[in-house]
């Protein structure tokens, strides 16, 4: 039976997409963009996480290892020795404190539907629903596919939030299976996707193009595009190409995602070695400033 | 501001866009601040009127109780001070002072003898007092009562040695709520509109004329308690022409004019307009509240009952609503203008508590037609405005409501931080009709107290009869009929190491659980027994449907329905213990009972990894985890049956119900460590809340087991406290979430919610520095309190109750 791999499930979810929503993050994603909020969502396999401050010391870990990956307690941690990403759980479930916990675990469709339709009455009064978020839900797109059909027809709205890259030859799956497509633009410049993503921008713009024609003027269907505000792509000047690119595209609304800074905190967790960008989270004046460049289109501050 | 004659009426006024503020009027906000801010005085008023009535007739042998508590009272009434405060709309108070607390000697007053001193210098809930009247109280009046108030009166009943009387004395286990009041009902506020005094009083004077002679004895005492009020109110109206005789200010004189006009016309008559329909019922209750004490003595369905009056006026624009607003607003704050009086210890239990008189809208009508109405939203408005503890607002919703109707509440509830509390028709009324009240009746219900549910008018509920610790009978059962704090106070029922299977111990404890309940409820109606001859109330008794018919009175059984209430506190922390055992010990065979016995004695000190095996890796209720919220269900059907079983002194039976008001946090003090991973000393969940530390799963798994339970079986209420920090509702369409939140919360079944809007910040200042929170108020289990009246131990509860984060 095929299987999913997700690193989280957050109901009551209000801020992300219409009504209340039940998010399901996936792991894996393409792009490597430099602030990625989840950088524990980037790599496709299992991983172990350590919240240092829930720990109490017991050493239960380390006693339980069969590999002796850990010595004392996770601060001593031998990752070349560790059988995570066989499946491996046993020293997350000895943890009485969740200070050691894993990203990533896997999952059927059915198990995910149950936990799903446990707040189907919350999804139906608000007009809320699914969403799939990552991570990259296309990653694991066979799976996700399944999944959201199986929404669907139980009646619950689905949707997902996508970075578009992904194989052109989907954008008709994607379109059967969601109600919603929440699409984030990084930057109208391919060298500068490259360097702040890790990818290339043309294939994203190319299936940004399709969606938007196969989802234009379909009834109960939804395009947002939702853009990642960081330094990088935050000038007046590129701003205003987005409002151009999208008018071009007849898109009248953007959702920008200013940047912040929690993410810092998982990359302790996830011992991950990445740049730790020097930028500060955006001020209220700044999201002001930044708003009114935009003449034509409808700008609302999300995330 | 004259409410009756001049006309501010314009049909295209909006109502939803009509909101009002303070400098709207004159003195709204002055009578406000007065309200809240005040020092509440003791008035010994009535303490003194009534002893000196008894020692002049020579004691409570004088007569037969009811007519001598009739002319008690209506003595008392002809002599109490009739005041009209500066620019008040509405004439006449429950005390002497402007805030005060009535003492009730008879009840508990005797217990604040030791206080006298000192009760106007203890840190909460400060009461101030005069020199003189300290005296008064000392030589005079305490005196008297020293051997007829309830306490004594129950220890010459049932012996020293009584179980009851030892467990009540201790307050472990249960509370028996008669020593203080009996109070927990609605009078039948309808019939004092439509009838008005007199025609109340004929009624009884007609059926006089064929009942027997015992009969006429009790219908006489209605009478003479009736007609105190009538005596009362006519001095109110004299207070009016006295005081415009004197008033320089032009308005003033005509309005007062207006309000002796209105005194001399209800409660007597019944009223032709709102103004004087408002008059009427706070005239009525003036006069209840001398006859016994105020603890949750509730209004009932205020928009139904002056929705008939309003219309009327303003059809024939003789009064805008923005009259209506000011009438309604003063007619709030004079119901806060009493204060339940608390002895210092009682401050620990009760830290906090207000009157906790519910006022109910929204609902439906007796053929089940949504009655929503035009002074419902006035309601809303009203108390959108002034942010005030007492009355405690409670909303019915229905799935047939108007949309207008949930989005106001929603935005009360943003803007007021806690209130209105929501009750589900669905499942209430069905609930009401099993315990055998008609549906025409049950449709009708309202809130009493806290928040349980009661046919308003015809019904003796004593809903808050007995406070059950749930908890204390585990512990009883770890420790082989042993509290911590108490040796050999309960069932022996055996070592917990001798228990071989789960079943055994579940066993042990359902059995400890009966085994109090007799205790309780046997010692309840002991106490209902002396009350019946120390407190009889025919005041109350003649406002109540069903005594003209049966005969009796109300604590003969004479109401309609007859029943009383159990509060059975700390239902989750019973749960989740027993699960947290059944996995531990029997299931997963994680640990001995006897290793984990030890780790709750020692409070975990010497086991943090237990404890955190407990608090992150067993489950517990409020996740929507069938496993343990069944439990939860089994628990309630064993509560229900073992309650309806007993009947009271009344023909009535024991209803249960689960809400705590303060008291989860002075069980929680006096009990030890529990398997569910709280600690010895700390606060027990309160009403139906799942343990906080134990909420994993976000709100709406919170409603998803909360709904799964069976709310037929909980016929005296249920209370779910739900924190929301304010910055989830930024905007308009996430406002709207909340009120999707609550209106598929009890579409799923669910019968019971209340919230508190707060950042956490917020409170934590407001601990630090109290002085600059004097309104900041928070919702406890059912009733709304000014966080800063709290001890800082519930200032610390609230604080760390699960933040319900996105
Ligand atoms: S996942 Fe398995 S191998 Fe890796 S540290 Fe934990 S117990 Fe050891
Ligand atoms: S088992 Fe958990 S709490 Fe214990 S040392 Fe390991 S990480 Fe820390």
């Amino acid at each position: 039976m095929i299987k999913g791999l997700i690193f989280d499930i957050e109901k009551y979810a209000i801020h992300d997409g219409p009504g209340i929503r039940t998010l399901v993050f996936f792991k894996g994603c393409p792009l490597n963009c430099l602030w990625c909020q989840n950088p524990e969502s980037i790599n496709p396999n299992p991983e172990l996480s350590y919240k240092k401050s829930k720990c109490i010391n017991c050493s239960k870990c380390s006693e339980s290892c069969p590999e002796h990956a850990i010595i004392k307690n996770p601060r001593n941690f031998i990752k070349n020795k560790c059988k995570v990403q066989d499946g491996c759980r046993i020293c997350s479930k000895a943890c009485p404190s969740t200070a050691l916990e894993i990203a990533g675990q896997e999952i059927t469709v059915d198990e995910l539907l149950t936990i799903i339709l446990e707040d189907k009455e919350y999804y139906e009064s608000s007009n809320g629903g699914v969403t799939c978020s990552g991570g990259e839900p296309t990653f694991q797109w066979s799976f996700v596919k399944k999944f959201l059909l199986a929404c669907k027809s139980n009646g619950i709205s689905t949707a997902i939030e996508t970075c578009g890259y992904f194989n052109p030859q989907i954008t008709e799956e994607i379109f059967e299976a969601c109600d919603i497509v929440l699409f984030d633009l990084k930057h109208l410049d391919n060298k500068i996707h490259v360097k702040i993503t890790g990818r290339q921008n043309e294939m994203i713009l190319k299936n940004l193009e399709n969606l938007i024609s196969i989802f234009k003027d379909v009834d109960n269907k939804k395009i947002i595009i939702r853009m990642p505000l960081v330094p990088y792509n935050d000038s007046k000047q590129h701003l205003l190409r987005i409002e151009e690119f999208l008018i071009e595209k007849e898109i009248f609304s953007l959702v920008l995602l200013p940047y912040n800074s929690l993410y810092k905190q998982k990359l302790i967790n996830f011992r991950l070695k990445r740049t730790k960008l020097k930028i500060s989270s955006y001020s209220k004046e700044q999201l002001e400033t930044i708003k009114n460049y935009f003449k034509n289109i409808e700008i609302s501050i999300g995330g | 501001m004259n409410a009756m004659n001049t006309s501010h009426f314009n049909s295209s006024e909006n109502i939803e866009n009509n909101k009002f503020r303070y400098d709207d009027f004159k003195h709204l906000r002055e009578i406000r601040e007065y309200m809240v801010n005040d020092k509440q005085e003791l008035c010994i008023e009535r303490s003194r009127f009534i002893t000196n009535f008894l020692k002049e007739k020579g004691g409570l042998d004088y007569e037969e109780e009811n007519i001598r508590e009739a002319e008690c009272l209506k003595n008392y009434l002809q002599k109490k001070k009739a005041n009209i405060f500066p620019h008040e709309l509405l004439a006449g108070s429950t005390t002497a002072k402007r805030k005060g607390i009535v003492f009730y000697p008879e009840y508990m007053g005797l217990g604040m003898w030791p206080e006298l001193a000192t009760m106007s210098c203890r840190k909460n809930n400060k009461y101030m007092i005069t020199i003189e009247d300290i005296y008064e109280l000392d030589q005079e009046i305490l005196p008297f009562w020293m051997d007829k108030n309830m306490l004594e009166l129950i220890r010459r009943k049932v012996g020293d040695d009584n179980r009851g009387l030892r467990l009540q004395t201790l307050m472990f286990l249960f509370m028996c709520s008669k020593y203080v009041c009996q109070s927990h009902t609605i009078p039948n506020y309808q019939m004092v509109l439509d009838k008005g005094i007199v025609g109340i009083i004929e009624e009884y004077k007609e059926r006089s004329t064929v009942s027997s002679p015992e009969q006429n004895k009790l219908f006489k005492s209605f009478i003479i308690s009736l007609e105190g009020i009538i005596e009362y109110s006519n001095n109110l109206s004299k207070e009016a022409l006295r005081q415009a005789s004197q008033v320089n200010d032009e308005d003033r004189r005509i309005q007062l004019e207006k309000m002796a006009a209105i005194c001399k016309k209800v409660p007597a008559n019944p009223p032709t307009h709102f103004w004087e329909a408002v008059q009427s019922i706070w005239s009525t209750m003036n006069a209840l509240y001398q006859e016994q004490n105020n603890v949750g003595f509730s209004i009932g369905r205020i928009d139904q009952l002056l929705n008939p009056y309003y219309q009327k006026d303003i059809q024939l624009g003789l009064m805008s609503r923005k009259e209506a607003f000011e009438i309604l607003a003063h007619f709030w704050l004079k119901i806060g203008d009493n204060v339940p009086m608390i002895p210092e210890m009682g401050e620990l239990l009760f830290a906090g508590t207000g009157s906790n008189q519910a006022i109910t809208i929204g609902g439906c009508d007796k053929e089940g037609k949504n009655a929503v109405n035009d002074v419902t939203y006035l309601v809303l408005d009203v108390v959108e405005l002034l942010k005030v503890r007492d009355p405690n607002l409670n909303a019915r919703i229905r799935k047939d409501d108007p949309p207008d109707y949930t989005r106001r509440i929603t935005e009360v509830i943003m803007n007021t931080g806690a209130t209105p509390s929501l009750i589900s028709d669905q499942v209430t009324i069905p609930a009401l009709e099993k315990i055998g009240i008609n549906l025409e009746d049950a449709r009708d219900y309202a809130q009493v107290g806290c928040l349980e549910p009661s046919s308003p008018g015809r019904t003796c509920p004593h809903t808050g009869a007995i406070m059950f610790n749930l908890i204390g009978a585990l512990e009883l059962v770890l420790n082989d009929g042993n509290m911590l704090k108490a040796k050999n106070i309960g069932l022996k029922t055996g070592n917990i190491l001798d228990f071989e299977t789960f079943d055994q111990f579940y066993g042990a404890v359902k059995q400890q659980i009966k085994f109090i309940l007799e205790i309780a409820t046997t010692f309840n109606n002991d106490l209902g027994k002396i009350l019946k001859y120390l407190k009889p109330q025919p005041l109350l008794s003649s406002l109540t449907e069903g005594t003209l018919d049966s005969g009796k009175g109300l604590l003969e059984g004479g109401a309609k329905y007859n029943s009383s209430g159990i509060a059975y506190i700390a239902l989750a922390d019973l749960v989740d213990s027993i699960y947290s055992v059944k996995k531990l010990v029997y299931d997963d065979k994680i640990i001995s009972f006897k290793k984990l016995h030890d780790a709750l004695l020692n409070d975990f000190k010497e086991n943090d990894v237990l404890y955190h095996i407990i608090i992150n890796k067993i489950a517990h209720f409020g996740n929507g985890i069938k496993e343990v919220d069944d439990i939860a269900v089994d628990l309630i059907n064993f509560l229900y049956d073992e309650s309806r079983r007993i009947s009271n002194y009344r023909g009535g039976y024991y209803n249960p119900g689960y809400w705590s008001m303060t008291i989860h946090s002075g069980f929680g003090k006096i009990t030890g460590a529990m398997p569910n991973g709280k600690k010895s000393g700390e606060p027990l969940t309160s009403g139906l809340t799942p343990f906080s530390l134990g909420q994993k799963s976000g709100p709406t798994a919170v409603y998803n087991s909360l709904a799964y339970l069976p709310a037929e079986k909980m016929p005296n209420g249920m209370a779910l406290n739900m924190k929301f920090n304010k910055t989830l509702f930024i905007n308009q369409d996430k406002i709207a979430l909340f009120t999707s939140l609550f209106k598929a919360y009890f579409a799923k079944g669910g019968m019971q919610c209340q919230f508190i809007i707060q950042d956490a910040d917020d409170l934590k200042k407001a601990m630090e520095k109290p002085e600059l929170y004097p309104d900041l108020m928070v919702r406890i289990s059912g009733y709304t309190a000014y966080f800063i009246d709290l001890n800082k131990h519930m200032q610390k509860e609230i604080i760390e109750r699960a933040l319900m984060e996105l």
